[in-house]
């Protein structure tokens, strides 16, 4: 185990090595599945993940805010991205059956947004891709929020990027703090 | 009916009157001729004889006459009706010729006396007779035996009409005792007469003849008789010779037609040639002889009954014989099937013991089955309990491989928050990010591996629900063996009663087949005894038969004319 975390580290660092001599910028992703679909976030937006956190429901929220939990002290609001995103629902699978897997998936990501606690509720966290930003296919939406960044390919497998900007702005706008 | 009445009186009447005028006319030839020697007289003294003859027969036609009125009043009432005389009609027809007979007679007797020897004695008395009392004495004899003769004669006559008439009226055969006594009594009577006629011829006839000088004196008178005897005893044995031939005849006729009845060789009638009492006799002879015709045309009609009906019973006899003895093959057959089922059947009832004896052994070896499936059973239901122990045990298993996964889960996560922070931390994070990795890789392996886990488990728990379904499919199935090996028992113990019961009937079917045998030889020993009895019956009917037949020839030989018939 050792010797293959030492043979990975020295990997890294000739990698590191060639990485330097080519000098282009590179994205870290955390990709993660939401009702079974691949999505990615950039690592450096993501503060924190949290496994098995109750989450308590707050009222007069919009839909899309399950609710809030306790980050060591600090409540984090809960968004479900697949409200925001309109991920269709799997086949043969009503409203209810949904929410109860997405309950029972106690997986949330703390976006690394400042002054601001709020996580993502999603259903696993896969693995980390690291891609060049020629491998990143950027989206351009004259959109005021776009939720989706990009797309870039893992394996022949196209996995969408979110913009992590649009959720805090949409959370902004409808909290009614453009701050 | 009267001319008819009349007739009967005058053939009567002039039968009666033309026989005695002719014979007093003869007696009274022979009287004056030759007793008396005086033919002169003949004609004098015939006026005299005639109107005394002529008196009597008138007298005796009188009485005839009234004598045959209720005669002929029945014989009117035969002839238009046709019907039967009665009893009382009978006896006046017999009566009625016993009457005319009796009175014919005495009326004879009478007359001839009258007429004959009261004359002479008269004469003699007067001392007009120029003969001796000798010869007073010998007319009086002689108009006695005359008298007799005549008698006789009216007799006859009487009979032959009694007899033609009797025939005429159906009454032939009307014999009673008197008709038996009268055939004797007129051959006595006519031999009584006949030797007072020979000695009268013998002291008459010839003695006119002789000189009148041997007829003077006792010694002469004797001589001359004893000349006259002699020479009177010819023509007197040969009309004797004659009479008696005759008579002899007429019996000896009788006599060989009785004979021929007895020996049966009679099988002709015989001719009624004389309507007197040996025609009676013939008629009653014939009568016999019908009576034997018709007796032996019976017995001959019985004995070929006899004779059809012993040879129908011969031959049923064989038949029955044939049949019986066939009855005897069939028996004797029987009996040997009988020892052959008896046999079968001992047979049957030692496979039946034996059969009882291998359920026996059967039920025991399925009572064991019994309590081995009992013991598989139970030992199927530890083995559930084990599995279902072991699926418990694999619950636990699931729990800590759960909390593995939580575990691992939990550590993935904390390695992605590792990687992040050495992420985010740079160059100085590089190598914790790969540390970070690594534990996250290792987590993801434990995940990886607890998935296998869950699914060897799974695969377990599958397995051991499946054992646990085959389990309870087993006891399912032992319990079902348990009931059909139970049920196999009662089958056994039902079989096993069964076969004890088929033994005993087949002792008791031995039993009764061997009585049954026993039973069949004494019927065939009886049958072959019947068959014995049939044979001896069928040549006993054979024997009657072949007595038929020839009873039937000797009846044939008898009666050949009437079997020809036939």
């Amino acid at each position: 185990m050792n010797e293959q975390i030492v043979e990975s580290i020295q990997k890294a660092k000739s990698a590191s090595v060639s990485e330097n001599t080519q000098n282009e910028e590179k994205f870290l992703w955390l990709v993660f599945s939401i009702c079974g679909r691949k999505f990615a976030v950039e690592s450096k937006q993501v503060k924190e993940i949290i496994q098995d956190s109750d989450v308590y429901p707050l009222p007069f929220v919009p839909s899309y805010i399950e609710g809030v939990l306790n980050r060591r002290g600090d409540p984090c609001a809960v968004l479900a991205p697949d409200m925001l995103l309109e991920i269709p629902k799997k086949e043969n699978e009503d409203n209810e059956n949904k929410k109860k897997r997405i309950k029972q998936a106690q997986v949330f990501l703390v976006l690394a947004i400042p002054d601001d606690q709020v996580c993502l509720h999603i259903e696993s966290v896969l693995f980390f891709k690291e891609k060049l930003k020629s491998e990143f296919n950027a989206y351009h939406s004259n959109e005021d929020i776009e939720f989706y960044r990009g797309v870039f390919d893992v394996d022949g497998e196209e996995i969408s990027a979110l913009n992590i900007e649009a959720f805090e702005k949409q959370l902004k706008k409808d909290l009614g703090n453009n701050d | 009916m009267q001319s008819k009445k009349l007739t009967l009186f005058k053939k009567y009447a002039i039968l009666l009157t033309t026989s005695v005028f002719s014979g007093v006319m003869l007696l009274s030839w022979f009287q004056t001729v030759y007793f008396m020697n005086a033919p002169e007289r003949y004609l004098p003294g015939l006026k005299i004889t005639m109107s005394i003859t002529a008196g009597l027969t008138f007298f005796i036609a009188l009485a005839v006459f009234f004598l045959t009125r209720p005669f002929q009043r029945i014989i009117s009432r035969f002839e238009a009706t046709g019907k039967a005389l009665s009893e009382e009609e009978k006896m006046i027809v017999l009566n009625t010729f016993g009457k005319i007979k009796t009175a014919s007679i005495i009326g004879c007797i009478i007359g001839f006396i009258l007429g004959n020897s009261i004359t002479v004695l008269v004469k003699y008395i007067l001392g007009k007779y120029d003969g001796t009392i000798y010869n007073v004495v010998v007319a009086i004899m002689q108009a006695i035996i005359y008298a007799a003769f005549v008698a006789i004669f009216i007799v006859y006559v009487t009979d032959y009409f009694f007899a033609y008439y009797r025939k005429m009226l159906h009454i032939h055969d009307t014999s009673n005792i008197k008709k038996g006594r009268n055939v004797a009594q007129t051959i006595r009577f006519s031999v009584i007469i006949s030797l007072l006629f020979i000695i009268s011829n013998i002291l008459m006839i010839a003695f006119p003849y002789f000189p009148k000088e041997l007829r003077i004196g006792p010694i002469n008178y004797l001589k001359s008789i004893i000349y006259a005897m002699i020479l009177n005893l010819a023509p007197t044995l040969a009309i004797l010779m004659l009479m008696l031939k005759t008579l002899t005849m007429r019996i000896a006729i009788s006599e060989k037609q009785i004979k021929d009845l007895a020996d049966g060789k009679a099988s002709e009638l015989i001719d009624i040639t004389n309507f007197d009492d040996f025609g009676e006799l013939t008629s009653s002879t014939n009568k016999l002889i019908e009576q034997q015709l018709l007796l032996v045309h019976r017995i001959q009609k019985e004995i070929q009954s006899l004779a059809v009906t012993a040879k129908e019973t011969a031959a049923t006899s064989q038949d029955q014989n044939a049949a019986v003895k066939e009855i005897v093959a069939t028996m004797e057959d029987t009996n040997n099937l009988s020892e052959n089922i008896s046999e079968k059947i001992q047979d049957v009832s030692t496979l039946a013991q034996s059969t009882t004896n291998d359920v026996a052994k059967g039920a025991v070896s399925l009572q064991s089955n019994v309590k081995k499936l009992q013991e598989i059973y139970e030992a199927n239901q530890e083995t559930i309990e084990g599995i279902k122990s072991l699926s418990a045990g694999i619950a636990n298993v699931w729990d800590i491989v759960a909390m593995i996964t939580s575990v691992a889960d939990t550590a993935k996560i904390i390695a992605f928050n590792a990687e992040l922070e050495a992420a985010n931390a740079g160059e100085a994070g590089k190598n914790f990010h790969i540390v970070a990795s690594e534990i996250r890789r290792l987590a993801d392996g434990i995940i990886d591996n607890t998935k296998e886990i869950k699914t060897r488990i799974t695969d377990i728990q599958d397995s051991s629900d499946k054992l646990i379904l085959a389990s309870e499919s087993g006891t399912t199935k032992i319990n079902e063996g348990v009931s059909t090996a139970k049920e196999l028992e009662a089958n056994f113990n039902s079989i096993s009663k069964a076969a004890e019961t088929t033994a005993s009937s087949a002792a008791e079917i031995t039993t009764i087949i061997q009585q049954q045998t026993a039973a069949s030889g004494q019927i065939l020993v009886t049958l072959k005894q019947i068959s014995n009895g049939a044979e001896n019956f069928s040549s006993a009917t054979e024997s009657t038969s072949s007595a038929a037949e020839n009873l039937k020839t000797i009846l044939n030989n008898i009666n050949g004319q009437e079997t020809s018939n036939e």
